[in-house]
């Protein structure tokens, strides 16, 4: 061999060595989460275990949430209705008494109108109450790689199923859709998720602290329904795990689109002094008509009729 | 000329009312179901709420524009749902605070036929 050879070879072997030890400063080892995820993933390890050789699906086209008897604003099927609040579902969530009270006070205060959610501010759902939000829901799913897209804020979800890792502690902060890893059970996709931003399982529902965790089995029971068994763990907020499922049915309309949409080009939303949320109509000042907001004044003669 | 008919209804709108919105509904009176006859002055096709803007005529014979926030593009609205100058008939729950706006439901046109209605699952 060539020193030139040698040399080459020498260069390529450091390179790998390099890239190698980056990628496991990057993915967590199995056993290194936070303490307050680790109930969640000692279960998702216990899945992981049993679980039967990958059958991945296909899962494609678009689907919309099924409501079931608590309303649109429920966290799942289970939900009942709330007595008195119409579309809103009573929360089966065991709760901490913290965070029980300000899950009451916000009911309370819904009574009385007063209310008003992050996402008037066009800010994105985030997990988990990306899964009960309406409009349309697209799943790609690839061997190593799961994404969900929602229609509603273009919210994408990326699962992570080639075998690493969560990310580093020390290397990732709060994040909208939190850290999804996962693997194939069969046809059932299982996912554990991380790192999540504190907010709420959906409007008027309970609260969720930073440290929450999730754990989702995630299957197409036949070809027009998908299935998503969630699991939320939070030390802060939950007395006990608060189980919910999701049912998604699949849209058979071949004029629809997924395309990305953006809030802010028609948020009229304000809040009131109350506290509550009220809008901006036509010709009240502020107000933003969708089809000429951030549209260059020159080009706004050529807005299709 | 199209009048304002204001007629107060028991039945249910199709659609849901303020919960099914991202956002708080509160500022819709979703006990009160109100039918609008009008004309269709534009059709905001977009998300996360399409809109929808009909003049009517209000009680002292003037022309008032009502501001109707219907779902999504994806749901039972499309682009073609509307367009300016359509005659309709609209069911709504107007605002708590007597502005001229209101939710969206089912629409139906001098032909008879609906939009907004919920298909059979």
């Amino acid at each position: 061999m060539t020193h030139r050879r040698i040399g080459a070879f020498a260069c390529g072997a450091w390179l790998v060595m390099i890239g190698s030890a980056a990628a496991a400063q990057t993915a967590a080892a199995p056993e290194a989460v936070a303490p307050e995820y680790r109930q969640s993933w000692a279960d998702y390890l216990e899945m992981k275990a049993k679980a039967a050789p990958p059958k991945i699906p296909n899962w494609s086209g678009l689907w919309r949430r099924r409501v079931g008897g608590g309303g649109l604003a429920s966290f799942g099927d289970q939900d009942p209705p709330l007595p008195g609040l119409r579309g809103y579902g009573q929360s089966t969530a065991q709760l901490t008494p913290k965070y029980k009270a300000a899950y009451d006070k916000k009911v309370a205060d819904i009574r009385k109108d007063i209310e008003w959610g992050r996402l008037s501010y066009c800010l994105p759902a985030g997990m988990p109450r990306w899964l009960g939000e309406p409009f349309l829901k697209e799943f790609i799913v690839t061997p190593e790689k799961t994404w969900m897209i929602n229609e509603e804020f273009s919210e994408v979800r990326r699962i992570h199923t080639d075998g690493q890792g969560h990310l580093s502690e020390g290397l990732i902060g709060p994040l909208w859709q939190g850290d999804s890893i996962g693997f194939w059970d069969g046809d059932t996709l299982v996912i554990h998720t991380t790192h999540l931003k504190a907010g709420e399982y959906q409007k008027g529902q309970p609260d969720f602290s930073f440290k929450a965790s999730l754990l989702e089995r995630v299957r197409m029971t036949d070809p027009e329904t998908i299935v998503d068994e969630i699991t939320a763990y939070d030390p802060e907020s939950l007395l006990k795990p608060y189980k919910a499922t999701f049912t998604y049915r699949k849209v058979n309309d071949p004029a629809l689109r997924l395309n990305f949409s953006s809030c802010e080009e028609g948020n009229n939303a304000v809040r009131t002094p109350e506290g509550g949320t009220n809008y901006l109509l036509p010709g009240d000042p502020g107000y933003r008509d969708p089809n000429s907001f951030g549209i260059p004044d020159v080009a706004l003669d050529s807005l299709p009729k | 000329m199209i009048n304002l008919r204001w007629i107060l209804c028991t039945a249910s709108l199709a659609l849901a009312g303020a919960a099914s919105a991202h956002h708080s509904g509160a500022m819709f009176d979703v006990n009160k179901d109100v039918t609008l006859e009008g004309t269709v002055k534009g059709w905001d096709f977009t998300a996360p709420h399409s809109w929808l803007h009909v003049i009517t005529t209000g009680p002292d014979g003037k022309p008032v524009e009502w501001s109707l926030e219907g779902g999504p593009p994806g749901g039972l609205l499309r682009k073609d749902s509307f367009k300016a100058g359509d005659k309709v008939s609209v069911q709504i729950h107007p605002m708590k605070d007597g502005r001229p706006a209101g939710t969206l439901g089912v629409a139906t046109f001098p032909d008879g036929h609906k939009v907004g209605v919920r298909p059979p699952t």
